[in-house]
C-alpha cells in the first residue's frame, strides 16, 4: 500500500503568527501536529488546443470531500515516522475506489466548466497514492479571556475554528 | 455594411476575446477548475448575477409592459429592484459556505447533498431543464427580433443567426470567462439603457412633459392599476408581480450558482450593495422608455419591439449599434449561462446519475453538446413559426422555478429541520400548483397570481413534509454539523471568522472529535 507523508510547510511559529496577524492579542498556549488521511491522485487532463495539464487531487477519507491541490512535497524520512494520525470516526469513511471516482468526477466536471463544450474529454490517471497524510496544526489559544481551538493547515496556513 | 452591424460584430469579437483571455488566466491556476476557483469578488459577483438574470426580458417584455400598461409595470420593477440584494442577503453568504463544506459544484448537486436522496435530483433536474428551455426560448426570440430590426433580414433568418451566435458562445470560455464577460456585459447594459432613457426624455421634452402627454393619451396609464384600471384592487396579481422577480430569482439554478463561486462568504454583503446600485440605474429604464414610446411611436404593431424602435428613432446611428450590443449583451449573458447549465443538468444530473453511471468524461461532453443543440433546434422550430410573447414566457418560467425551488434553497441554509421529504414535497407542490394554476385559467378567475399560490403551496409542503417525517427521515448528523458551521457567527472573533478556510471544515470537525 503506497503511502506518503506531506512535508509540513507551515511550522508552529508561522502558524501562530498567521493567527496573530488576524488577532494581535491572541495567545497560543499549545500546538500539536495532526495528520489527516487522504487518497491522492495525479491526473493528466486534456485542455484545448491539444495541451495536457497535470493536476493533483486529494480526497478526504473521512468526509469524502475531493479537492484539487498543488504538487505534493514529501516529508523527510525521519520526520515521516513521527506520524500523528487523526482517528477514524467510522461513520462517514469512504474506500479508495470511491475516492478515485470522486476525484475523477471532480476533474471532469471542472474541466467541462472551464473549457465548456469545446472540451473533448480526457481525464487519465497518471498515478495514485493510497494514503497521503496531510499535516494540520491544532492550536489552543486565548483571546480576550476566551479559549479557542483552531486548526491551521500545515501546507498553506489557512485556518478554521474547531471549537470555542 | 451598416454601422449597427459593424458595432455588433466588434462586440461579438470583443466578448470572444474576453472569453479566451479569461480561459488562459484560469489555466495558470489549478483552482480555476472549480467555479472560477471560487475566486470571484463582489463587483463581478454582483454584476454577473444581475446581467445573467435580467436577460432579453428587460428589453422586450418590460418595454412592452410599459407600452401597454403604463406604470403598472413598475410593480415588477419594484420587485426586481430588491431582488439582487434579497438574493445575496438571504442565500449568498450561507450558500457559499455550505456548498463548500458539502463539496457541491452545481446547484442541483448542492440540493442533493443538502437533502440526500436521488429523488431530489430526479425531480429537480427535469423541472429545471423544462423551465430553462422556456427561458432560453425567450432569449432566442429577443435576439432574433433585435437582429431582424438592425439587419432588415426576415425574422426566421435573424433568429437562426442569433441562435447560432449564442450556441457558438456556449463553446467559449469557462466559469471565469462567463463571469468576466457577464461583468462587461452588465456595464454595457447599464450604459446602453441609461443612454436610451436620456435620449427619450430629451425627445419628449422631459419627464414631466412626457407624463402629461401620456395622461392626454390615457390617464389610466399614469396609475399603477393598468391601462383600463383592470388591476385596481387585484392584490393577488400585484403581490405576484412583486414576488416573481424579487424572490423568484432565488430559484434559478444558473443564478444561485454565483453564490458558490464567491471568493469568500463576506463578499455577499458588498455584492448586495453593488447589485442595488446596478438595479437602481438599470431597471426603471426599460419600463419608462416602453411607456414613453407611446408618445413617439403610437402605432407599433408589436409592443415588444418598443425599445428597439425608440432607440432607432432617438439615437444617432452609431449609438444604435452600441445599444444593440447592450441588448445582445443582456440576451447572450443569460442564454449562454442557461444553455451551459441545461447541458450540465442533462449530462451529470440525469444521464450520468440515472442512465449510464459509468459515463466517461468524453460521453459527458457529448450529452451536453447534444442537449444544447437539441434545445437550440427545438427553440428555433417553435420561435420561427409562432413566436410567443417574451414577457409571458419569462414570467411563466420564473414563476414555476421560483415556486419549485425557493423554499428548498432558503430552508437548506436557514432551517435545520428541513429534510429530504420536505424538499421533495415542496418541489412537487410548487411546480404542480403554479403550472396547473396558470394553465387552468385560475389567475383570471380568482385574480391571484400563480407565483402567490405556487410559493404558498411549496412553503407549506416544505414545513408539513419536514415536520411530519422527522422521526423516519431525520436530517443526517453530518448535515446538521455542516449547518452549525454555516451559521457560526457568534463566539468566533469577527475578524478571524471572515478569513476562515472552509476547505478545512471537515478536517477540523474530525480532528476536534478526537482531541
Amino acid at each position: 500500500m503506497s503511502e506518503l507523508v506531506l512535508r509540513t510547510l507551515v511550522d508552529e511559529d508561522y502558524a501562530q503568527s498567521i493567527l496573530q496577524a488576524k488577532a494581535p492579542g491572541l495567545e497560543v498556549t499549545s500546538a500539536r501536529l495532526r495528520h489527516h488521511p487522504f487518497a491522492g491522485f495525479i491526473f493528466d487532463v486534456s485542455h484545448l488546443a491539444g495541451r495536457v495539464g497535470r493536476t493533483h487531487a486529494l480526497v478526504d477519507y473521512y468526509t469524502g470531500k475531493a479537492f484539487i491541490s498543488g504538487p505534493w512535497q514529501a516529508a523527510d524520512p525521519d520526520r515521516a515516522t513521527q506520524l500523528s494520525p487523526v482517528q477514524d470516526p467510522q461513520w462517514n469513511t469512504i474506500d479508495f475506489d470511491t475516492a478515485r471516482q470522486k476525484a475523477k468526477s471532480l476533474l471532469a466536471t471542472a474541466a467541462l466548466r472551464r473549457a465548456r463544450l469545446a472540451w473533448k474529454g480526457g481525464v487519465r490517471e497518471h498515478r495514485s497514492v493510497n494514503k497521503v497524510w496531510k499535516p494540520n496544526w491544532v492550536l489552543d489559544a486565548k483571546l480576550d479571556g476566551k479559549s479557542y481551538r483552531i486548526m491551521v493547515d500545515g501546507l498553506n496556513g489557512g485556518y478554521f475554528f474547531i471549537d470555542c | 455594411m451598416s454601422l449597427e452591424i459593424i458595432f455588433l460584430i466588434i462586440y461579438f469579437i470583443a466578448m470572444a476575446g474576453i472569453g479566451f483571455w479569461a480561459m488562459k488566466k484560469g489555466q495558470q491556476d489549478s483552482e480555476g477548475f472549480l467555479l472560477g476557483g471560487r475566486s470571484i469578488g463582489p463587483g463581478v459577483t454582483a454584476l454577473r448575477l444581475q446581467s445573467s438574470s435580467m436577460s432579453g426580458y428587460m428589453f422586450m417584455g418590460a418595454g412592452s409592459l410599459g407600452y401597454t400598461q403604463g406604470y403598472f409595470g413598475m410593480w415588477y420593477a419594484l420587485g426586481d429592484l430588491g431582488g439582487g440584494i434579497l438574493n445575496l442577503s438571504v442565500l449568498g453568504r450561507r450558500m457559499r459556505k455550505l456548498s463548500q463544506i458539502l463539496g457541491s459544484i452545481t446547484s442541483i448537486e448542492y440540493l442533493e447533498h443538502r437533502y440526500p436522496s436521488k429523488w431530489i435530483r430526479l425531480i429537480a433536474a427535469p423541472v429545471a431543464l423544462f423551465c430553462m428551455f422556456f427561458y432560453v426560448l425567450a432569449q432566442f426570440i429577443a435576439g432574433g427580433r433585435g437582429l431582424e430590426m438592425v439587419t432588415g433580414v426576415s425574422f426566421p433568418v435573424a433568429l437562426a443567426i442569433a441562435i447560432g451566435v449564442i450556441v457558438l458562445y456556449t463553446f467559449l470560455g469557462g466559469y471565469l470567462a462567463v463571469a468576466y464577460t457577464d461583468f462587461v456585459q452588465a456595464i454595457i447594459m447599464v450604459v446602453g439603457m441609461v443612454w436610451i432613457l436620456i435620449a427619450t426624455l430629451i425627445a419628449i421634452g422631459g419627464f414631466t412633459k412626457g407624463n402629461e402627454a401620456i395622461g392626454a393619451i390615457n390617464p389610466n396609464m399614469l396609475t399603477m392599476w393598468g391601462a383600463d384600471l383592470g388591476f385596481q384592487g387585484q392584490w393577488g396579481v400585484i403581490i405576484g408581480a412583486l414576488l416573481v422577480f424579487s424572490i423568484g430569482y432565488m430559484g434559478w439554478p444558473h443564478v444561485v450558482v454565483s453564490h458558490m463561486a464567491m471568493k469568500k462568504p463576506s463578499v455577499a454583503r458588498t455584492a448586495g450593495a453593488y447589485s442595488l446600485i446596478f438595479n437602481l440605474l438599470f431597471i426603471p429604464g426599460p419600463y419608462l422608455v416602453g411607456m414613453f414610446a407611446l408618445i413617439l411611436l403610437p402605432n407599433l404593431a408589436n409592443p415588444e419591439t418598443a425599445i428597439f424602435e425608440v432607440a432607432d428613432a432617438v439615437l444617432p446611428t452609431f449609438a444604435v449599434g452600441i445599444v444593440m450590443a447592450a441588448i445582445m449583451a443582456a440576451i447572450m449573458s443569460t442564454a449562454d449561462a442557461l444553455l451551459l447549465q441545461a447541458g450540465t443538468i442533462a449530462s451529470q444530473d440525469i444521464y450520468a446519475r440515472f442512465i449510464n453511471k459509468k459515463m466517461s468524461d468524453g460521453q459527458m461532453v457529448w450529452v451536453s453538446r447534444i442537449t444544447v443543440l437539441a434545445l437550440a433546434l427545438i427553440g428555433f422550430a417553435i420561435a420561427a413559426f409562432e413566436p410567443p410573447a417574451v414577457a409571458a414566457i419569462v414570467i411563466f418560467s420564473t414563476t414555476v422555478l421560483g415556486s419549485a425551488f425557493v423554499p428548498a434553497y432558503v430552508c437548506a441554509v436557514w432551517w435545520k429541520k428541513a429534510n429530504t421529504v420536505g424538499a421533495i414535497s415542496s418541489m412537487i407542490a410548487g411546480t404542480a400548483v403554479s403550472v396547473l394554476w396558470q394553465v387552468s385559467g385560475a389567475p383570471e378567475a380568482t385574480g391571484i397570481d400563480p407565483m402567490v399560490t405556487g410559493i404558498l403551496a411549496s412553503t407549506a409542503a416544505m414545513i408539513i413534509g419536514s415536520l411530519a417525517s422527522q422521526a423516519n427521515h431525520p436530517v443526517p448528523e453530518r448535515i446538521v454539523r455542516a449547518l452549525d458551521e454555516t451559521a457560526k457567527i457568534g463566539p468566533i472573533p469577527t475578524k478571524m471568522l471572515i478569513g476562515q478556510d472552509a476547505l478545512l471544515a471537515g478536517q477540523a470537525e474530525m480532528a476536534g472529535r478526537n482531541e
